[in-house]
């Protein structure tokens, strides 16, 4: 009996029927989005950011204490280990080379810029963009802070590596100095003679080259008589992120044997491309940077929580909406729900009813939603990551939960009508 | 103890200002048929809506099988009512979409389980067992009455409460409906019938007139 009283009831006003279940659909969709790129993010987002951000440093292995302050180094270049810019293709050459997506060197003096001689201002040296020929010179890989550094915004141009004059100027330096695109600079290094540079781009969205003077880096080898000579070099890898081995094998190398020593190797964990990149190049001192992993983290908790807010103010909305619906819906049979009482219904027959009723179109709603937000996390993922999300076998009880949950919770708000209809109007002939 | 099977003392309903039942006074015995009449607006609904256990009373003392149900909420009106009271309506009031069948099953089903061969058995005897999967929009008005008397039936109500349920009836649907009253009067149903027709109204053992929601005249017979 039961049953043929819900067949009715869900049969019955479909337009409305429909609604609630596109209520529940465009919330369950939200959900499905979210959860599919929620859970997806961790290992997306990591992968993003590394490919965006250095995450390996390589320093010649004296290189014990610098010192670094706003990006200037103090410490004279005199007397110091340098790495060799031929050895750079060796970069390319290690086991996980092709997980490097980039990498540029480094070689910076601080100068003085003529007519404001009072600050010295690191005049770095790096690749922008330029072909590099791998260890047997067979084939040629495209390098240089572009690459490591998508995320730089330029006003200008970028410099030509091949004109040892081209410069890029910092944003704060420019500004303080009035300096634009087009504009020549002469700049004196302590011992040496003036250079005049000529400012190609303005650079923004990196503090640490803000108040920088960038310049191939020929230039700045010139300039420190230091052929070859590089100071670091950052690498930007894919990694896989951290496990419980490659935090053993960071912190006690040699407690690791041979069969986990092979997996570690063979894995791309930043330290053993860290590892490999050290036997590699000769006199190299190759550092992780690991607090870029820690921004990652903090970056994936913030958007978690942006969306279990997201997912409250939905569930939320959503509910409002099938509560209204439901009001609706019961007023409307308020006459027939008046019979049902006379004739001896009790207020939690009528009320299972319409639960049923809900859980059928919150699962009706739900599964749309599911497919509905598998479907559009495919087409965000491809548009932020460029790459397919795959669906996670945990999403869909959840969106269904979730989908059941709003209609459930918009019943429940709806069913205190049920209580208000007095089943006096039967007799009275009011229904 | 048991001598009276409904017993109103001093009964009083209000709706805002107007008094639809004023300090009144009313016993039924077992089996016992009553009819009530009086114009329109006197309070006969609003008794027998009390009298049902679908509203309560403003004030006074209402005893149902010696039960004071005055007090009782929805709920438990509502228990109360499945066991002892069966309702016919003056509209019929029959779901649309269920069959005749099935509308008697619904009363079943709200009291205890459904069990479609008792519930075949009262459209026997309301002869209508060959309309069994029929809408009421596809019965005549007599027909959709007497599936009506069926459902106050199925649970084996000791009370029958009928608001005018020969109103809506041409003469022959009532002679129909008038003879299930008569049956279930010999069986030893207790009956309190609303109606507007004095032929009708004759056929219980006594009458009451209400006027204003008062008793204003008794007639026995
Ligand atoms: N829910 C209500 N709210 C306000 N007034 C009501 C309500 N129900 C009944 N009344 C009033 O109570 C009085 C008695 O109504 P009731 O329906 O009992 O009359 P009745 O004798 O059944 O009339 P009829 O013969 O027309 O059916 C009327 O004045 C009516 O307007
Ligand atoms: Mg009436």
């Amino acid at each position: 009996m039961f049953f043929r009283l819900l067949e009715d009831s869900v049969l019955r006003n479909r337009r409305r029927k429909v609604l609630a279940v596109v209520t529940i659909a465009i919330a369950a969709t939200l959900m499905s989005v979210l959860a599919h790129i929620s859970i997806d993010i961790g290992n997306k987002m990591a992968k993003e950011l590394n490919s965006y951000e250095t995450n390996i440093r390589i320093l010649p292995k004296s290189e014990g204490v610098s010192l670094f302050l706003g990006g200037v180094d103090y410490n004279p270049l005199k007397g110091r280990f340098f790495l060799n810019e031929k050895d750079l293709p060796r970069i390319k050459g290690i086991f996980w080379g092709n997980n490097i997506a980039g990498f540029s060197p480094f070689l910076t003096v601080p100068v003085k810029i003529t007519g404001y001689d009072a600050i010295p201002v690191p005049l770095v040296g790096t690749f922008f963009q330029r072909q590099i020929g791998d260890v047997d010179g067979s084939q040629s890989f495209e390098t240089g802070i572009r690459f490591i550094k998508p995320y730089w915004t330029i006003q200008g141009a970028w410099p030509d590596d091949l004109q040892q004059n081209n410069a890029l100027v910092g944003k704060a330096l420019a500004d303080a100095l009035n300096l634009g695109v087009g504009q020549s600079l002469q700049v004196t290094p302590d011992k040496g003679a003036p250079v005049v540079l000529q400012i190609t781009g303005i650079l923004s969205g990196d503090d640490t080259y803000d108040h920088a003077v960038m310049v191939p880096i020929e230039t700045v080898q010139n300039l420190a008589g230091l052929p070859d000579g590089v100071e670091s070099i950052d690498v930007s890898a894919m990694s896989v992120p951290e496990s419980a081995l490659s935090r053993k094998a960071r912190t006690h190398p040699d407690s690791l044997d041979v069969q986990e020593y092979d997996l570690w190797y063979c894995t791309s964990y930043v330290s053993s491309i860290a590892h490999q990149l050290e036997e590699a190049i000769p006199n190299a001192l190759v550092k992780p940077v690991w607090h870029v992993a820690e921004t990652q983290g903090a970056v994936i908790n913030k958007i978690q929580l942006l969306m279990f807010v997201m997912t409250l103010v939905i569930f939320i909305a959503a509910g409002l909406g099938v509560a209204t619906i439901i009001q609706t819906s019961i007023l409307e049979r308020s006459g027939e729900i008046a019979l049902m009482k006379a004739i001896g219904a009790a207020n939690h027959h009528v009320a299972l009813l319409f639960v049923a009723e809900a859980i059928l179109l919150g699962v009706i709603g739900g599964v749309c939603g599911y497919l509905l937000g598998m479907g559009f996390s495919q087409i965000i993922g491809f548009d932020l990551f460029t790459s397919t999300i795959a669906p996670s076998p945990i999403v869909g009880p959840v969106v269904g939960t979730y989908a059941v949950a709003i209609s459930l919770t918009g019943t429940v708000f709806g069913l205190t009508r049920i209580r208000r209809i007095s089943p006096t109007a039967a007799l009275h002939g009011r229904i | 103890m048991n001598e009276l099977i409904l017993e109103l003392k001093s009964i009083k309903r209000c709706f805002g200002k107007i008094t639809a039942l004023d300090d009144f006074h009313f016993n039924v015995k077992p089996g016992e048929w009553v009819s009530i009449m009086g114009p329109s607006g006197s309070g006969k609904t609003t008794l027998l809506n009390i009298l049902a256990c679908l509203d309560t009373p403003t004030s006074g003392d209402y005893l149902l099988d010696g039960i004071n149900v005055a007090s009782f909420n929805e709920d438990q009106r509502t228990v109360i009512r499945r066991e002892k009271i069966g309702l016919v309506f003056q509209q019929f009031h029959l779901i649309p979409y269920l069959t005749a069948l099935e509308n008697i099953l619904l009363a079943q089903y709200y009291h205890s389980v459904i069990d479609e061969d008792e519930a075949m058995a009262v459209l026997v005897r309301v002869g209508l067992e060959h309309r069994a999967t029929h809408l009421p929009s596809q019965l005549s008005g007599g027909e959709q009455q007497r599936v009506c008397v069926a459902r106050a039936l199925i649970n084996q109500p000791a009370i029958i409460l009928a608001d005018e349920p020969t109103g809506n009836l041409d003469e022959e649907n009532e002679a129909i409906v008038l003879k299930f009253f008569k049956d279930l009067h010999q069986q030893g149903k207790t009956i309190i019938l609303v109606t507007h027709n004095p032929e009708i109204g004759q056929e219980g053992d006594r009458i009451i007139y209400l006027h204003h929601g008062k008793i204003v005249e008794k007639v026995y017979f």
